[in-house]
């Protein structure tokens, strides 16, 4: 349990840097609602800023980093990850519409 | 801490158990199997019991689905016994390791809960992938004003007819009217602050679970003194996951209204799964969409955030089981994984709320 970067605890420095994160998330939201920045800015930052507090919290707090077992633990939650991007490509991405296109004997009764 | 060994050329546990335990961990269990498929016809009796009426804009009971219910129910808890009666005979002196590839000595419970973790991350990766195909693919209430930019009688939109309306519309957006808060010119509407007291909430929370560990882990406190800590961090955890429910059902039925804040619930904003005649106002203020349909807009959000919250409070009940625990002395140094597998659990659920937040609150 005893990490350090730098001579600081790692779940320390990890704590820290997700407040500050979520205080910049909220701060970028409240200027782009007082049209101080624009949307395409406030996405790019909740999105960059989501996925740096992602790492942070599934490689430090949930040790798929720093641990003996964390490589093979990590290379297998890409099974599941697999199929997330099977799903948001081949779902997400489709039009509302689409299962009304679909054959009658693959919807449920009444669609 | 004693370690067995797997003698298993010559003992053939019963895949029903109950199990010799000397002779190592069972895997052969058909507890899953059967507990997946009792959970499988419950969910899909389940799905059927209400059924939406769209002439009196309400649901239906369906009691025809009950018979497969309690079917699904009884396979369950047959698979739960037969569970129960493999483990109960097991007297936790020491950590089954798992043997199939690629988890060879890893903890047994460890994987158990990583695999728990996958199925977890596929419930919330269709919950998003149903917000990412509904945000892209039906046109914004706001994108038709500013398109058009003329008043509704003369928009290509007839009341009913769904547009899009994020939750932050009403959570985040200029639609809220107070706004307390204020750093540096840069003001937060009222609507948010619950949802951002959550977000840092759950943050904090994460991190007690982590000190609860590390502090399990020392041995240079008594134990008496090393159990009351470990106690007080669990109830810690507890209490901001008390909160953040708290502020949840605040922020959905009641309104945040607690000194200079002044914040309307989503109930009183009509943001509602059943208002298909919402009066969508601009971001002027001026132009309005009348009639809008948000079932949809509001379907999606209920259920992602309602599925998040549900999370949260089967976390609120392990933190109960497990500060009482603590309580009595059972955390130390040496048997502390039980604490390191639940902030795995709740890790995860940080780690959601860390893209439901931005997703649903903010954009």
């Amino acid at each position: 349990m005893s990490h350090t970067i730098f001579g600081k605890d790692v779940y320390n420095l990890n704590f820290g840097m997700l407040m500050v994160l979520t205080a910049i998330e909220v701060g970028a939201v409240a200027a782009s609602v007082q049209s101080l920045i624009t949307t395409q800015m406030v996405i790019f930052v909740l999105v960059s800023i989501g996925v740096v507090k992602f790492l942070g919290i599934a490689g430090v707090f949930m040790h798929l980093r720093m641990q003996d077992d964390s490589n093979i633990l990590t290379l297998t939650a890409l099974f599941p990850a697999g199929f997330i991007i099977l799903m948001v490509i081949f779902i997400g991405l489709t039009s509302p519409g689409s299962p009304d296109a679909l054959p009658a004997w693959c919807r449920p009764p009444g669609y | 801490m004693s370690n067995y060994s797997h003698d298993d050329d010559h003992d053939h546990p019963s895949a029903w158990g109950p199990h010799d335990w000397e002779h190592g961990a069972p895997h052969n269990s058909w507890a899953p199997v059967i507990m997946s498929l009792g959970i499988g016809v419950f969910l899909f009796s389940f799905a059927g019991t209400f059924v939406m009426n769209e002439a009196r804009n309400g649901t239906d009971f369906n009691a025809g689905s009950l018979p497969m219910i309690l079917v699904g129910l009884a396979i369950f808890f047959a698979g739960l016994i037969v569970w129960w009666r493999q483990d109960f005979s097991f007297d936790g002196t020491y950590e089954p390791k798992a043997t199939g590839v690629p988890f060879q000595n890893i903890d047994m419970r460890k994987v158990g809960m990583w695999i728990f973790l996958w199925s977890e991350m596929m419930i919330f990766s269709s919950l998003f992938t149903t917000y990412i195909r509904y945000r892209l693919g039906i046109e914004s209430c706001q994108a038709i004003l500013d398109n058009h930019s003329i008043t509704s009688s003369g928009l290509p939109f007839s009341p009913g007819d769904v547009c899009w309306v994020p939750a932050s519309y009403f959570i985040a957006g200029s639609h809220s009217e107070s706004w307390t808060i204020s750093l540096g010119g840069i003001g937060l509407p009222d609507t948010l602050v619950p949802g951002a007291i959550n977000t840092f909430a759950l943050i904090v929370s994460s991190f007690t679970v982590v000190m609860a560990l590390k502090t399990a882990h020392r041995t240079d406190l008594e134990h008496d003194v090393r159990s009351r800590k470990v106690r007080n961090y669990l109830l810690a955890t507890m209490a901001l996951a008390t909160l953040f429910l708290t502020l949840k059902i605040i922020e959905w039925f009641f309104g945040f209204h607690v000194g200079p804040f002044d914040a309307p619930s989503l109930r009183d904003d009509h943001f509602s799964i059943y208002n298909e005649a919402y009066a969508f106002h601009g971001a002027g203020g001026h132009e309005v969409l009348e009639g809008v349909n948000l079932r949809l807009s509001a379907s999606v959000f209920y259920v992602t955030t309602g599925t998040h919250g549900v999370h949260v409070l089967g976390g609120i009940i392990g933190l109960g089981y497990m500060s009482w625990k603590a309580h009595n002395g059972g955390y130390g140094p040496s048997n502390a994984v039980s604490i390191e597998y639940f902030g795995l659990y709740w890790h995860f659920v940080d780690l959601v709320w860390v893209l439901v937040f931005p997703a649903f609150y903010l954009y």
